[in-house]
């Protein structure tokens, strides 16, 4: 059983995904003032009413001071190097040089057709009944993984309970877990950092290199996106808007390292003026129309001041007249 | 371009359920929180990736499903699909929220109830 508690207010909220028999059905009933008294995710037909216990809907009061907490460190603490054979790097490589030029597969798609593993089962999931306290109480996260705990050794005795939240839960998770070692230790519950949010500070992370670098023109020039939303991606704050932009340029320009060394150069010459090779990245998507290369090529050459020679390759890098430049 | 590629190769784990690669992915993404100056999330990763290393032998089961996908949320039986189990959540937040909200799924489910049991 998985389980992890939302950061915005007033919820609670669990996720359970059965590892080692199927779970029975959740009969929960809600008891928030003015709403009917009763709910029943699975079989509404069937639902029975029955009061929340109190050890579910009373929160013990818990006073530790989790900003004075140091992790301890552990003996087994060896992280693996990456291996040669997945590096990202090399992955991208076996993606582009797999197929030939013509079959080249769009991320994703390759990706799925190349899946070592099948799962045929599908994730349950559940919502419990709400709580009124914020999720970023100490005494409501403690709560919490009582209640976490309760719930996987009803559905399933002997498993450990995993609890994921984004990064202050997970402290504040983490942070109890080292101050009472007894009731929420290690070993009794797993606590994992969600790995959603994760993605989306590395967003931001590539966000705050690319600001001020003419990436947001490039994309509204390109006429790929807006002016709005090419900002926001900056900020990362519709990630999978932002994968998308993120996975364009950044392939093509790998893929012209491998697979068109002329292009390559192009990029290389201008390598040091980051704003020219991600204008360059996007001029040699396919997506663009011949207009549009037109443009931004004029564009990039006007900026930079490039030289005749690199003129020249970009043209033929994009099949394009020198003459029309 | 190193970091383009760790966080596609970060997502790739999750969709794929590849859990040796996901901790691979962490422990290349780490060093860059660093650099972007994010200091929470420099904090606490190394704990994450500790715990996820250490888990082979702290939790041996629950590492033996990690390894076999079930540290990610599948929605659907698409391959290369999968999510993390924090993006499942907020998924199910928008579907709370929206269209009528918790409470029109509540009168639906009541009204469903009642109507079989007449």
């Amino acid at each position: 059983m998985i389980a992890r508690s939302t950061a915005c207010n007033h919820a609670l909220k669990i996720n359970y995904k059965v590892l080692h028999r199927p779970a029975p059905v959740l009969k929960i009933n809600l008891s928030f003032s003015g709403y009917p008294q009763e709910l029943l995710l699975s079989e509404p037909n069937k639902c029975h009413e029955i009061g929340l216990p109190d050890k579910y809907a009373l929160v013990k009061h818990c006073s530790l001071n989790v900003k004075s907490v140091r992790v301890s460190l552990s003996d087994q603490c060896t992280v693996q190097r990456t291996e040669e054979a997945s590096s990202p790097m090399r992955l991208a490589k076996q993606w582009l040089l797999d197929k030939p030029e013509s079959e080249i597969l769009p991320w994703p798609v390759y990706n799925s057709r190349a899946e070592r593993f099948r799962f045929t089962c599908i994730t349950r999931t559940a919502v419990l009944p709400l709580f009124s306290e914020h999720a970023h109480d100490v005494s409501m996260m403690a709560h919490a993984m009582d209640c976490v705990t309760n719930a996987i050794n009803h559905i399933n005795p002997g498993q450990t309970p995993v609890i994921t939240g984004d990064q202050p839960l997970y402290a504040l998770l983490r942070s109890i877990q080292c101050l009472q070692p007894e009731t929420y230790g290690e070993d009794q519950i797993f606590v994992m950092m969600g790995s959603l949010h994760i993605e989306m500070a590395s967003l931001r992370a590539v966000g705050t290199l690319l600001e001020n670098s003419g990436w947001v023109e490039a994309l509204v020039d390109a006429k790929v996106t807006t002016q709005g939303r090419a900002e926001s991606m900056l900020r990362g704050s519709h990630v999978t808007r932002t994968r998308y932009v993120h996975e364009v340029p950044q392939f093509i320009f790998i893929h012209s390292q491998f697979l068109h060394p002329l292009c390559a150069n192009v990029l290389y010459v201008s390598f040091v003026n980051f704003r020219s090779q991600l204008l360059c990245c996007t001029l040699c998507s396919k997506r663009l129309t011949r207009f549009t290369k037109k443009v931004m090529t004029r564009m990039i050459l006007h900026y930079f001041h490039l030289k005749i020679g690199t003129k020249r390759n970009v043209a033929q890098c994009l099949n394009l007249n020198t003459g029309t430049l | 371009m190193r970091l383009e590629f760790t966080l596609l190769q970060l997502v790739a784990s999750l969709r794929s359920a590849d859990f040796e690669m996901y901790k691979q992915s962490l422990a290349n993404l780490v060093g860059w929180f660093f650099a972007f100056d994010q200091v929470n999330y420099a904090r606490w990763l190394p704990v994450h990736i500790r715990d996820l290393v250490n888990l082979d032998i702290k939790h041996p089961q629950l590492a033996q499903k990690f390894y076999a996908g079930c540290f990610v949320a599948r929605k659907t039986h698409r391959p290369f699909s999968a999510i993390g189990i924090d993006q499942n959540h907020e998924q199910i937040n928008a579907t709370l929220k929206g269209n009528g909200g918790k409470l029109l799924l509540l009168l639906l489910s009541l009204f469903f109830s009642g109507f079989r049991t007449k």
